[in-house]
């Protein structure tokens, strides 16, 4: 049986605006919800913080678990033959976390500690609020990630100056066919 | 001993000649006594101490009257500084002289004293008879390249012609035909002592003298009674005194007021013409005196009408004397003038080239040095070389002596084809030489095996061998067969005995016989390696005198080249300056060869400058063997020659803060020892250049963890950075560039504070990573390596790296040139933290999977920053995504209140739950290969857009429909409604319209037909598109103004966009109008670099303040016209100019040449007979062609161009026009076309960096963009798809 007796939640008005209802009240900012606090899970205070703070640029790491088994799929689907490019997000460009470290939200001391997921990048960050601080806002860290323990195998080719498909000096030295040379269309 | 043999004599002349010719160049020390026997000894050395050669001078002469001190030739003058205070006994100076002209030599000889006093050798020149018995004219000499039984015979010819004629006239006036016999007499006599000269001059005068008095000369009607010299009349010398001084006369009052307003050098001249007027005078020398008055009236017109113009009042004077000279002149008789003409022209051609040296202001001495280097000039050169005399006289002049030096040996045909015969007959030779080698290899080996005692298979010591083996054997066996002797009857024991002694015999005998096959085989084996020895020297010896020949070759190419179509020739477009050329021309002196090489790297480069200073001192390094201050020199195996010149290569682009280090470091000796690079033969370019910046930055740790850059042991390292040689053998010049500048920044408190604050990467982290990879280490890394690590990213250019992406290095590259320090920080955040911080979003773990062998931190840093950028950007991306969500989601409220039963303000939770479902199901990517509406065309790095991605079948999201079949489970999901509930049935429709309807944004467009549509413009399905340079600028330097300088410029042919600029002369006009929009996006004071982008293309950094644009930013009219004047018009005079023909003919005979290699490649690579046979004739078809179309007056770019294209055609290339731009290209620099630099292209490496330029195309003379290689200044045509298209810039808000 749980000791939390409040739930927050989002609701979006006619006018397109979201709010957060906690019992039969509304808080429109994270000082509103520090202000009326309430007596919420921390899943619960990590999922509605994260969501005002971030704007969904994270996703909270409901389950640690399952975030390191997602992480290692995505990295064993990678390929290890392939260097970083600027067209692919890629994990293994970056390495991999302590999973250890990663664990559902929990309050500690009255300080929220949760971790989430760059939903752009797949990389875990640490956040942190003082929930006694109307004034806070989570800050978030990127965890410490340790290379990929498989050597850079993919050399790519040294960089080179675009060539114009204009420069004429690719012609210099080519010959003309023969008037009578076949051009392989015949035959 | 014995007086000398002439042979003996001629070969002393030889040497001496040699030694005067050095002593031209450098002051020599020298000890000179009298020979006991014969003449003087000269003991002479730029090195060897005169003390030292005087006791060998004395030894050598037997006597110990002479002298020591300095010797130097100036002129015809042997110019001897003598040491102490006692003059030299005055027989030392006539046995001197005496001594060269028994030796052919024909020079003065001047002992100077200490205090300056001179003793010279004039007086003795009047009285010493000649050796024919013929008075010498004082100050002249024999015409030594004369004396020739041909010359003799034609002068003595026109004598017995004259004297007929002279004959006659003495039957009409015996008076003047007596003057004109004197005239032949001293003809005759100068004839006899070889002055053909004076002889030519005196028939000439006699001749037309007879032709003014009507008398012909005839051929002689009969010989003389006694066959001998003809006879002469005599000559009236009274006469030709009158006529000689009423000439000067006429000059008299002009040269005075020269010398009294000239300027000094100008009056210096004017006293010397009338001091030697006087003594001709004086020594009743009226030919020379008649020569001497016309130069002077050449002098005098020519310094007199400066005078003029410097002063109207002396100017009013001097119409005055002119207007009384023309009536003097009126007043000479008709016969005197005659005679000066005359005069002059009878002067030989190189009396008449001195005569016009005379008047371009050169000295005897210089007149006589240049006449003599002339010889060796081809005549086609000889036009352009007289240009240059006048335009810049010293580099003339030095350049003629050392051509004259460089043929001392034999003249050096120096055409392309002798060159390329004497590069074949190198790689003979080396390839001899390589054979020989192999060969004595192979001698020696064999020798060592015999010596080994291991015979060659089938030799006689083999044979030899096996025979004592088969004798040993026979004997042994026959003892081992033997029974006991006791049971042996003593017949059968002698018997045995006998036999006995015979096989013993026998063996013994072929051990012997082995011994000495041994011996035979080892002998003879040791006479092949000794003569497989010798035949490798011999090769090694042609090896070198190939390669020597080859070097003349191209040195004096070089020096022909520089001074005819080079930048030191009044031809070129874009000369160097009077200083700088006079700087090559002293190192032409010193060493042509690398002079040659010098101006190679100099033409075009940054800093030719630099390398004009730097010239001698490298050249005096090279001639010492690049000696430290102990005198050890470059180790066997390196070329100092090679290294030289690579050092000069490094300094063009460096400049002079490069070369200003050179000589310390060298003295230093640290380039004989270890470089400490760690580098190995096979490193690519780039594992060069992180291996030896990472040994310069560990050197400036110092032992307490902290930056210092000014001790000794990081001096030494920067040193070897930029000139050991073990990095010329790789030059990294922008590296070498990169690192003097960073130098100075790192000298800055903030840069220690940086460094010193650094921490000790985390383990395992990916700090520890980076870092060890660029130190070359693995495992845990000391804070003093990551250190290492990121002062050795601040030694190298950051450009552009593999896999790069263009619009994060742009940036990267501005903050890394504008604010070092800066770019410094975030390494060192790298480096120690794993993390990188920008001035937008969350700080991102940095990228460690870096290619091999690239510095680790600076790809971290470009791909973190990248990936940060594209971060953002993708949630900016989905963020809009999620607001249209929004407007679907309010489109279908009261659809949703139905659904749920609820009414319409009731159902704020449940709309929350569709957007924050709908989210979470999908993701957004980046796609490369996206189609863009616009042009995508970017040459290296992708262009693509953002596209939406459903998570949970990983389907991307490219049209309509399929973004509705994506999303409606996700809403119907949200709400909890089941697919095929009545519910969700009523909802699905409004879904597919109102809700998707709301989420998309439409734009009209007008159609071809000039009617217009409404299209999609942003859509789930249709994400904004584009570079993301701008976001770039941002996500680094913080908020950014957008500043669009042109739209593009493209039409719609066939569906497709192409740029609209289709000719050189649209993209002439677009060029200016971008240049011009462009730079008015910079603001009033903009900073070095400013991020631009030619959308789709590419994003790069202008460069605001490069030097170049100035005449485009400042100065009179608007920044139109100023476009005009520093482009346009000078590209248009450009087009439209002839070539000078010297420039004309070498392009076209490179091109030719070059083009006809192909031909050649064709005729080899013939699958057939048949085939080869045609591909020859084509051949052939092209040197008629080559034959028949070589300019032989200068031609427009254009024009020759179009001949090198009719060639081409001759030999049916498939283009015959290819390489037009690649010429054009050339001819910016060679033409002076003027340049402006648009932009740094972040392309580059440690070896070289791109630039972007505006410069006329010497062909069409529209301006138009190149891509400009530095180093080495070449230029190629930029794609003309970037003038069309959008241009931009992205400046950091302050």
């Amino acid at each position: 049986m749980s000791d939390y007796t409040d739930l927050m939640e989002f609701s979006v008005t006619a006018q397109g605006e979201w709010v957060v209802i906690v019992g039969t009240q509304e808080a429109r900012t994270i000082a509103d919800i520090i202000s009326l606090a309430p007596n919420a899970s921390p899943m619960n205070w990590a999922d509605i913080l994260n969501e005002l703070a971030s704007g969904g640029d994270y996703e909270v790491i409901e389950d640690p678990a399952a975030f390191r088994t997602a992480y290692e799929a995505t990295m064993a689907e990678e390929d290890p033959e392939k260097g970083w490019s600027q067209d692919a997000m890629r994990l293994r460009d970056f390495g991999i976390p302590n999973f250890d470290e990663i664990n559902v939200p929990r309050i500690n001391g009255g300080t929220l500690v949760y971790f989430a997921r760059d939903i752009y990048t797949g990389l875990p960050y640490r956040a942190e609020i003082l929930l006694s601080n109307a004034a806070a806002e989570p800050a978030y860290a990127p965890l410490d990630l340790m290379p990929t323990p498989e050597p850079a195998a993919h050399v790519p080719p040294v960089m080179e100056v675009p060539d114009d498909e204009a420069d004429d000096e690719s012609f210099l030295g080519e010959r003309a066919p023969f008037p009578d040379e076949p051009t392989g269309d015949e035959g | 001993m014995a007086k000398k043999s002439a042979k003996e004599h001629k070969d002393e002349g030889s040497a001496l000649g040699a030694l005067i010719a050095k002593a031209r160049k450098k002051p020599h020390n020298f000890a000179l006594v009298i020979a006991k026997d014969d003449g003087v000894v000269l003991e002479a050395d730029p090195r060897k101490a005169a003390a030292v050669m005087w006791r060998q001078a004395k030894a050598n002469g037997g006597t110990s009257k002479g002298t020591m001190g300095t010797f130097l030739v100036r002129g015809k003058v042997l110019e001897f500084t003598v040491e102490g205070d006692d003059p030299p006994p005055k027989i030392l100076l006539m046995q001197t002289k005496k001594h060269l002209k028994d030796r052919g030599l024909a020079f003065k000889v001047a002992f100077v004293m200490p205090g300056g006093e001179s003793i010279t050798d004039d007086e003795d020149d009047k009285e010493e008879p000649s050796k024919t018995g013929a008075k010498e004219d004082a100050g002249g000499e024999q015409d030594t390249d004369a004396g020739t039984d041909d010359r003799v015979e034609l002068l003595t010819a026109k004598i017995k012609e004259l004297a007929v004629g002279v004959k006659k006239l003495g039957a009409i006036n015996k008076s003047a035909a007596s003057k004109l016999a004197d005239g032949l007499k001293k003809a005759s006599a100068a004839v006899a002592s070889g002055k053909f000269s004076s002889a030519e001059t005196t028939t000439i005068m006699v001749a037309k003298a007879l032709q003014a008095m009507g008398v012909s000369s005839g051929k002689p009607a009969t010989e003389d009674r006694d066959g001998g010299s003809p006879t002469v009349p005599d000559i009236d010398t009274d006469a030709m005194r009158e006529t000689v001084e009423k000439a000067y006369k006429e000059i008299e009052s002009k040269l005075g007021a020269i010398k009294e307003a000239g300027e000094t050098a100008v009056s210096k001249k004017a006293v010397q013409l009338e001091a030697a007027y006087a003594n001709f005078l004086k020594s009743e020398d009226f030919q020379k005196a008649t020569g001497l008055v016309n130069l002077a009236k050449s002098f005098v017109d020519k310094e007199y009408a400066k005078l003029e113009k410097s002063s109207s009042g002396f100017m009013d004077t001097l119409s005055e004397m002119a207007s009384d000279a023309v009536d003097t002149v009126k007043e000479v008789v008709s016969d005197v003038a005659e005679a000066a003409d005359d005069f002059i022209d009878s002067l030989t051609p190189d009396g008449r080239l001195k005569l016009e040296l005379q008047k371009l202001g050169y000295s005897d001495e210089e007149q006589d040095r240049i006449v003599a280097a002339l010889e060796t000039v081809p005549d086609e050169q000889k036009a352009t070389l007289k240009k240059l005399a006048e335009k810049n006289p010293k580099s003339f002049e030095a350049a003629m002596i050392t051509l004259k030096e460089l043929e001392a040996g034999g003249a050096v045909e120096a055409s392309a084809e002798k060159i390329a015969e004497g590069k074949t007959a190198l790689d003979t030779a080396q390839k001899a030489e390589a054979e020989k080698f192999a060969a004595l290899g192979v001698a020696n080996v064999a020798l060592q095996e015999l010596k080994n005692g291991n015979p060659a298979p089938n030799s006689d010591w083999a044979k030899g061998l096996a025979a004592a083996e088969a004798a040993e054997k026979a004997w042994k066996d026959f003892n081992d067969a033997l029974p006991d002797l006791a049971s042996m009857a003593e017949s059968e024991r002698n018997e045995a005995m006998l036999k006995g002694m015979e096989l013993d015999r026998l063996r013994k005998e072929a051990a012997q016989a082995a011994e000495e096959a041994k011996a035979r085989d080892i002998k003879a084996a040791e006479d092949v390696a000794a003569a497989a020895k010798g035949e490798h020297d011999t090769a090694k010896e042609g090896t070198k005198a190939a390669s020597d020949d080859l070097k003349k070759k191209e040195a004096k190419r070089g020096i022909l080249d520089a001074i005819t179509v080079g930048p030191l020739s009044p031809n070129h477009g874009a000369p160097f300056d009077d200083a700088v050329s006079a700087k090559f021309i002293e190192g032409f002196q010193k060493d042509p060869g690398l002079t040659a090489k010098a101006i190679e790297s100099a033409t075009g480069a940054r800093h030719p400058e630099a390398v004009a200073n730097a010239l001698g001192g490298i050249a005096d390094n090279l001639s010492a063997g690049f000696a430290d201050k102990d005198g050890k020199t470059l180790p066997e195996g390196e070329d100092p020659r090679a290294y030289a010149e690579k050092l000069i290569q490094t300094g063009s682009y460096c400049g002079p803060e490069y070369f200003d280090k050179l000589d310390a470091y060298i003295s230093s000796g640290a380039h004989l020892e270890d470089s400490g690079f760690k580098a190995i033969p096979t490193d690519k370019s780039n594992e060069r250049a992180q291996k030896r910046s990472v040994a310069t930055a560990s050197a400036m740790i110092d032992g307490d963890g902290n930056l210092d850059v000014e001790s000794e042991a990081a001096q030494k390292a920067v040193g070897n950075l930029l000139f050991h040689p073990d990095a010329m053998k790789h030059p990294m010049p922008t590296m070498s560039d990169t690192t003097l500048r960073t130098l100075e920044e790192l000298k800055k408190p903030k840069a220690g504070e940086i460094i010193n604050g650094m921490t000790k990467p985390a383990v395992g982290g990916g700090a520890e990573e980076l870092v060890g990879r660029a130190v070359g280490v693995t495992g845990p890394v000391s804070a003093d390596q990551a250190k290492t690590a990121v002062l050795a990213t601040m030694m190298k250019s950051l450009d552009q790296g593999p896999v790069g992406s263009c619009f994060s290095t742009a940036p990267s590259r501005n903050l890394r040139e504008g604010q070092p320090l800066v770019a410094m920080e975030k390494y060192a955040e790298i480096a120690s933290t794993g993390k990188l911080t920008t001035a937008k979003g969350p700080k991102t773990p940095v990228v460690t999977e870096t290619p091999p062998g690239e510095d680790p931190i600076m790809r971290s840093f470009e791909y973190t920053l990248a990936t940060s950028l594209a971060r953002n950007e993708a949630s900016t991306q989905f963020k809009k995504i999620q607001d249209r969500n929004a407007a679907g989601a309010a489109a279908i409220r009261g659809d949703v209140a139905a659904a749920m039963g609820k009414e319409e303000p009731e159902v704020g939770k449940d709309i929350a739950k569709i957007l924050l479902q709908v989210r979470k199901g999908f993701e957004i990517q980046y796609d490369p290969n996206a189609k863009l509406d616009g042009v995508s065309s970017d040459g290296h790095s992708s262009q693509g857009r953002h596209v939406l991605v459903e998570k949970a079948t990983k389907t991307v999201i490219t049209s309509r429909e399929k973004f509705v079949a994506a999303v409606t489970p996700m809403v119907l999901k949200a709400l909890g409604l089941e697919a095929d509930s009545d519910a969700a049935k009523a909802l699905k429709p409004k879904i597919e319209a109102e809700f998707v309807d709301a989420m998309v944004r439409t734009k009209q467009v007008t159609k071809p037909d000039g009617t217009t549509e409404t299209v999609v413009d942003r859509a789930p399905w249709k994400m904004a598109s584009g570079g993301q340079t701008g976001e770039a600028v941002e996500q680094l330097f913080g908020e950014t103004d957008y500043n669009v300088a042109v739209g593009e410029n493209y039409a719609v042919v066939g569906g497709k966009e192409v740029p609209k600029s289709n000719t050189r002369a649209k993209q002439g006009a677009r060029t200016a109008k971008v240049l011009e929009n462009l730079v008015g996006t910079f603001g009033a004071d903009p900073a070095d670099m400013i991020v631009i982008r030619t959308v789709g293309i590419h994003g790069f950094n202008a460069m605001p303040n490069d030097p170049s644009l100035k005449p485009i930013l400042e100065g009179e009219g608007t920044v139109e016209d100023r476009i005009k004047s520093t482009l346009i018009d000078p590209g248009a005079k450009i087009a439209s100019e002839d070539m000078p023909v010297e420039q004309t003919q070498k392009y076209y005979d490179e091109k030719v040449a070059a083009s006809r290699k192909h031909v050649e490649r064709w005729i080899s690579e013939a699958s057939t007979p048949h085939e080869k046979q045609r591909l020859e004739g084509f051949l052939g078809d092209y040197d008629t062609a080559a034959k028949d179309n070589r300019p032989t007056e200068g031609k427009t770019p254009t024009e020759l161009a179009d001949l090198i294209k009719t060639v081409r055609t001759a030999a049916h290339f498939s283009k015959p026009d290819a390489g037009r731009d690649s010429m054009a290209a050339e001819m910016i620099t060679d033409l002076g076309a003027p340049e402006v630099v648009i932009a740094d292209t972040n392309w580059g490496d440690s070896t070289y960096h791109v630039y972007i330029v505006a410069a006329p195309d010497p062909m069409s003379g529209e301006v138009i963009l190149w891509k400009k290689y530095d180093p080495p200044g070449t230029r190629k045509v930029l794609d003309p798809k970037w003038i069309d298209a959008s241009w931009a810039s992205m400046i950091p808000k302050p």
